[in-house]
């Protein structure tokens, strides 16, 4: 099933182009990973598929309907966003940041069912939060501040998840949790779409590579198909070589120095 | 069991609130019996005539038309300050913010100045508080439109220009105070803000203002924590982030000018009473609206009540409060300091 159908998307900013005729369809039940350098146009990109942005042209189609007939509830009911950015300067408890979650399921002043709080636990157990629940966001240290927005977002349980690097600032035992994670969500036939820095993980991980440069798309395929040492080349100007891990038939990647 | 706390202490407030009210009204240069101000409050909301009997018509006299308005003023005053700061502590993502961050004060200093300097009638205090009103307004027009000239309200934005507008009229309001010569007692006089001289008609228009402001604000409280989260957050939880930054701003200055119209400039309440509210319940907006509102009331009441009845001369309140309560903010914030560095 289609979930966006993107056609001739163009996005600029202040007369420069972010994003060059963009034309991509994503299926539901698929990891897809969005790789590109620095500046390459992949966080706008995740804006417009959040309804976030508006493209300056073309149409996007979220689930057979244009993406802006729906309004902002609808699409926080339909859409998740993991951002890049958590810094939060007022001390609200971790649990009160992993109700906002729920925010756009519940009224205004209602307050949470057993239904809603089923949900929180269930991702609390997850993520193992349940020692911080009490702390404030202020008092976390980077990497448990990015699983408390993480979270958050897994509670707001939505089809879809866009993911901006949400793993950047996690060791590895915490980025392979919250991989699983998004993983197990997949399987479980929901669509996550994320950018990602660490092409390793995203071979890992990712059903369907999108190659992203100067806002234009160098090529977008099954992972195994397209993660070539020519790709990256082209992409990061960077010399790989690239194998098979005989055990898990995955792609890994080795980086050349540039000095030879 | 924060749930509890929340409702235990809005209780807590609300008797505060009320009993401050009655014994404020009692004391003073004529000395009240606290019950007997009950009764005369009770029968005036009640129409019930029969209350009052046996009490001194004087004593009725001077607790609805000398008393009562002031001390409303008093409340109301600091509790839209107090819900302003909050208000705005969220929209400028900024603990430091208060409803005077973007100038408002003084817009509405210079406005009192010029009708204080130029305009004689015999309407007096209405002009000046209508004066400082217009000027309050002007300035948050000039702060949006100076801040917005990019295209979209960013809070960095919004403090800048309001530091910009600000300077620029306190060079104003210096220059007046040079031309005004041997009269600009009066002008410093009502800068360092003042109860005194309330009258119902004033106390009527802040009762709109603080009333539909607090609607507001509490309607669009829970919107105020998202947008806490950042602008691309709030946006994928369903929050238009500019949209409601706007709403908001317009509301509280509005609120705030009115405030400042009647009463001068007080400090302090916009900073402090928001972040003291914050130590008890959290940084949850629902909570802390109502709760800031009432506490603004009741310490800006027994501020006005010290200086009104208990010190043997007037103290300008402004000065009161900032007297008592920079002090104590800065005990709070040591001990915060140190907290957050121990956790650390």
């Amino acid at each position: 099933m289609k979930i966006y159908e993107l056609v001739n998307i163009n996005f600029s900013y202040n007369e420069k182009v972010i994003l060059n005729d963009i034309n991509l369809t994503f299926y539901k039940g698929l990891f897809y990973g969005i790789i590109g350098p620095n500046g390459a146009g992949k966080t706008t990109l995740l804006d417009i598929l959040a309804g976030i942005k508006r493209a300056k042209s073309g149409t996007i189609k979220l689930f057979q309907k244009d993406i802006n007939s729906y309004s902002k509830r609808e699409l926080a009911k339909l859409i998740a966003l993991i951002p890049q950015e958590y810094h939060i300067e007022f001390d609200f408890t971790v649990e009160e940041i992993l109700l906002m979650g729920r925010y756009p399921h519940l009224a205004r002043f209602q307050s949470i069912s057993e239904y809603d709080q089923k949900i929180i636990n269930k991702v609390i157990n997850q993520l193992n939060l349940s020692d911080i629940l009490k702390k404030y966001i202020t008092e976390l240290s980077g990497g448990e501040k990015q699983r408390v927005i993480f979270a958050r977002a897994l509670i707001q349980n939505t089809p879809i998840l866009l993911v901006d690097e949400g793993t950047a600032n996690l060791d590895i035992h915490y980025t392979i949790e919250l991989m699983d994670i998004l993983y197990q969500k997949v399987k479980d036939g929901d669509t996550v779409i994320a950018t990602m820095h660490d092409i390793n993980l995203a071979a890992n991980y990712c059903d369907y590579l999108i190659f992203i440069k100067d806002g234009n798309i160098i090529t977008k395929d099954n992972t195994n198909c397209c993660l070539n040492s020519k790709t990256i080349k082209q992409v990061f100007n960077v010399e790989s070589k690239i194998y098979t891990d005989s055990k898990t038939e995955k792609r890994c990647i080795y980086f050349f120095r540039r000095g030879g | 069991m924060k749930e509890q706390s929340f409702l235990i202490t809005l209780i807590v407030f609300i008797i505060i609130l009320i009993l401050s009210i009655i014994l404020s009204a009692s004391m003073g240069y004529v000395k009240i019996p606290p019950e007997q101000v009950f009764k005369i409050l009770l029968s005036k909301l009640s129409f019930d005539q029969s209350l009052i009997k046996g009490i001194k018509p004087l004593y009725s006299d001077i607790v609805i038309n000398v008393r009562l308005p002031r001390i409303l003023a008093a409340c109301l005053v600091g509790a839209g300050l107090a819900f302003s700061g909050v208000s705005f502590q969220g929209i400028l993502l900024n603990p430091l913010a208060e409803p005077y961050t973007l100038g408002i004060s003084a817009g509405a200093a210079f406005g009192a100045s010029i009708a204080l300097l130029f305009i004689t009638s015999h309407f007096g205090i209405y002009i000046v508080t209508a004066f400082a009103f217009l000027g309050a307004i002007f300035t948050i027009i000039a702060v949006l439109s100076l801040a917005s000239s990019v295209g979209y309200i960013s809070s960095n934005n919004l403090i800048l220009a309001g530091i910009i507008v600000s300077s620029i009229l306190s060079a104003g309001i210096s220059l007046l105070k040079y031309i005004a010569d041997e009269r600009v007692s009066v002008i410093i006089f009502w800068l360092l803000g003042s109860f005194s001289s309330e009258t119902w008609l004033e106390v009527l228009m802040v009762l709109i203002f603080v009333t539909i402001g607090f609607l507001i604000c509490l309607y669009f409280s829970r919107d105020l924590n998202v947008i806490c989260l950042g602008e691309r957050t709030s946006a994928s939880l369903g929050i238009n982030a500019q949209q409601l930054r706007m709403i908001l701003l317009v509301t509280c200055s509005l609120v705030t000018a009115a405030c400042v119209a009647i009463s001068g400039i007080i400090g302090f309440v916009g900073l402090v009473v928001p972040h003291l509210m914050r130590l008890i319940v959290g940084a949850d907006n629902r909570k802390l609206m109502p709760l800031s509102a009432l506490f603004g009331a009741i310490l800006l009441l027994i501020a006005d009540t010290i200086t009104r009845a208990i010190l043997p001369w007037e103290v300008p309140i402004g000065v009161l409060t900032s007297l008592i309560g920079g002090p104590f903010f800065c005990y709070i914030f040591k001990i915060k300091t140190k907290h957050n560095e121990l956790v650390k």
